[in-house]
């Protein structure tokens, strides 16, 4: 009966949050807005994309969702005049809410830096394009971050990543893995730079085309048996451009492919 | 030397765990007999591609799930609601533990049968000394191929089972799996271009285009990279096309690549590889 009863009450807590961040003359724009969660202590999702500016999650001892942002980073350099900069940090944010998905969509084009503290226990898909780093700080649960100009660093990390970015580092710092899951991680101009405990039980599939691979991971490499076709006269042989290698005796998979930037993977606590 | 001791010398070696004095003495055997070189490189990589199949376990959650489902079961035995959708994701979670019996199944199989396939060759080189031994032999290997069939089978099932999971690192996995398959059907394919044009999540893209670079002497696979040229907005994807394309030496993605370099706002890492491959290609 309370199951039952907690069913619909959920239906009822679909609610959707909509905030109109509109902050006048002088005031600075540090405004919170609080999310509760459907289903407080329980695991939820967290997705948030935008095209500009920046996104920093971090995980805390809270049950709700906080979210922030702060539009006056940047001077607007010499040419005002004398004149005394006023912050100018309109914007339309939808935070929406339901059985612990809070999904967050902005339409600003400003280059905003965006603060979400959730409870630690959370799954995490965030986006941006322009001008922006993803920054991911004491999560617990799968993370998905995906750049295009700018860079990716993670710390305190638990569980499991998907990251990519084209022009940026991917930076990222594992507490912990979760056991028997793959994981990805694929640059093409900036370092791939991932500390991972010196347990981890991993294969490895590595790839820079134009950078180098380091790692002081004990590593069994594995030599592959060059590919030969036959096709007539014409012979074709291929040597495949992937390293692969086993840490700990192996386990899942984990992809690491990089252009131009190097591959670091490092042992950590 | 005999037979006994290079069948354990052998097995050491595959496992990685030989002695430096058993390996030398292993060399020495195998420099002055082919076959068993020949063999031994067979058995090498039969051996690495055991090493990367994934045998997928019922997660933390999983098990959490059941247990909490079983303690509740306890507590609200009225709650038949409940009741009865905890018990489907627990027959969910079955079957899942099923199919990962099923591959490990399979992994013994293929164990026994390279074995066996050793056996087979061992008796074969000695001539018709024993019918009756190679006789067995070949049902083993027969066995072998049949388990070997189902290990792929099995494979493909929880290739199509997880690529639908709402999980980006379960919808991963399965993308992984296919690279130990050696051939695809045609429902494979189709379940990797779906998840080539529509997935969420860049990595899992990422990864189903190298998944289906290794499948591209079917047709369908080339038109379907092809065509997902167009329908990729992710720089590292487009790149990735254009690098398959490329090696494929594709000539019928000139046009959609001209078409991509038409786009607004492409990357400028794109656009260098685009041209680069139209030059290539033209």
């Amino acid at each position: 009966m309370k199951s039952r009863n907690l069913k619909r009450f959920n239906k009822y807590l679909q609610c959707t949050l909509l905030a109109l961040l509109l902050t006048g003359w002088g005031v600075q724009a540090q405004k919170v807005i609080d999310v509760p969660l459907s289903e407080p202590g329980k695991r939820g999702k967290l997705r948030m994309g935008i095209t500009y500016g920046s996104i920093k999650v971090i995980g805390y001892d809270g049950k709700t969702v906080k979210v922030s942002s702060d539009a006056s980073t940047r001077s607007s350099g010499g040419s005002s005049g004398g004149m005394r900069r006023i912050p100018n940090t309109s914007m339309r944010m939808t935070i929406t809410e339901e059985s612990n998905y809070v999904k967050i969509s902005t339409s600003s084009h400003k280059r905003t830096k965006y603060v979400v503290q959730v409870p630690r226990k959370f799954d995490i898909k965030i986006s941006t394009v322009n001008s922006g780093t993803l920054e991911i700080e004491n999560i617990e649960g799968e993370i998905e971050a995906s750049n295009v100009n700018g860079s990716i660093y993670g710390k305190n990390i638990s569980g499991s990543v998907l990251a990519n970015t084209v022009n940026g580092r991917i930076v990222l710092k594992f507490a912990k893995v979760k056991s028997n899951t793959p994981m990805s991680f694929r640059g093409f101009n900036g370092k791939i730079d991932v500390t991972l405990p010196k347990k981890t039980k991993a294969n490895l599939k590595i790839r820079s085309d134009q950078g180098q691979i380091y790692s002081d991971f004990d590593m069994k490499i594995e030599d592959k048996p060059v590919v030969e076709e036959k096709k007539g006269s014409r012979r074709r042989i291929i040597v495949d451009k992937w390293v692969m290698a086993k840490i700990n005796g192996g386990g899942p998979t984990l992809t690491f492919k990089n252009y131009n930037g190097s591959v670091y993977i490092r042992k950590g606590d | 030397m005999n037979e006994e001791r290079y069948q354990i010398l052998m097995t050491e070696y595959l496992s990685g765990e030989i002695t430096p004095e058993h390996e030398a003495e292993l060399k020495a055997y195998l420099e002055q007999n082919e076959e068993g070189k020949s063999e031994l490189f067979e058995l090498k990589i039969l051996n690495d591609q055991l090493g990367h199949i994934e045998v997928p376990e019922p997660s933390e959650q999983m098990s959490a799930n059941f247990y909490t489902m079983l303690e509740e079961h306890k507590q609200a035995e009225q709650n038949t609601l409940k009741l009865s959708t905890r018990l489907k994701s627990w027959w969910d979670s079955l079957n899942y533990r099923r199919l990962a019996y099923n591959l490990a199944y399979g992994l013994v199989g293929i164990l026994i049968g390279g074995l066996g396939m050793y056996w087979l060759q061992d008796t074969a080189t000695k001539g018709d000394k024993n019918l009756v031994i190679s006789k067995k032999n070949e049902e083993q290997w027969a066995d072998v191929k049949k388990q070997l069939a189902r290990l792929e089978a099995a494979n493909k099932e929880v290739m199509l089972t997880l690529i639908k999971e709402k999980s980006a690192s379960e919808r991963l996995r399965a993308v992984n799996l296919t690279s130990n398959l050696s051939d695809v059907d045609n429902r494979i394919i189709e379940a990797l271009l779906t998840t080539l044009n529509t997935d969420s999540n860049v990595n899992v893209r990422l990864t189903t285009v190298e998944a289906l670079s290794q499948f591209t002497k079917h047709p369908k696979v080339r038109t379907g990279l092809i065509k997902a040229i167009a329908k990729q907005d992710s720089p590292l994807v487009q790149i990735a096309l254009v690098d398959i394309m490329i090696d494929l030496q594709e000539k019928r993605s000139v046009n959609a690549l001209k078409e991509l370099l038409k786009k607004q706002d492409l990357n400028e890492a794109v656009k260098g590889k685009v041209e680069q491959g139209i030059q290539v290609l033209m």
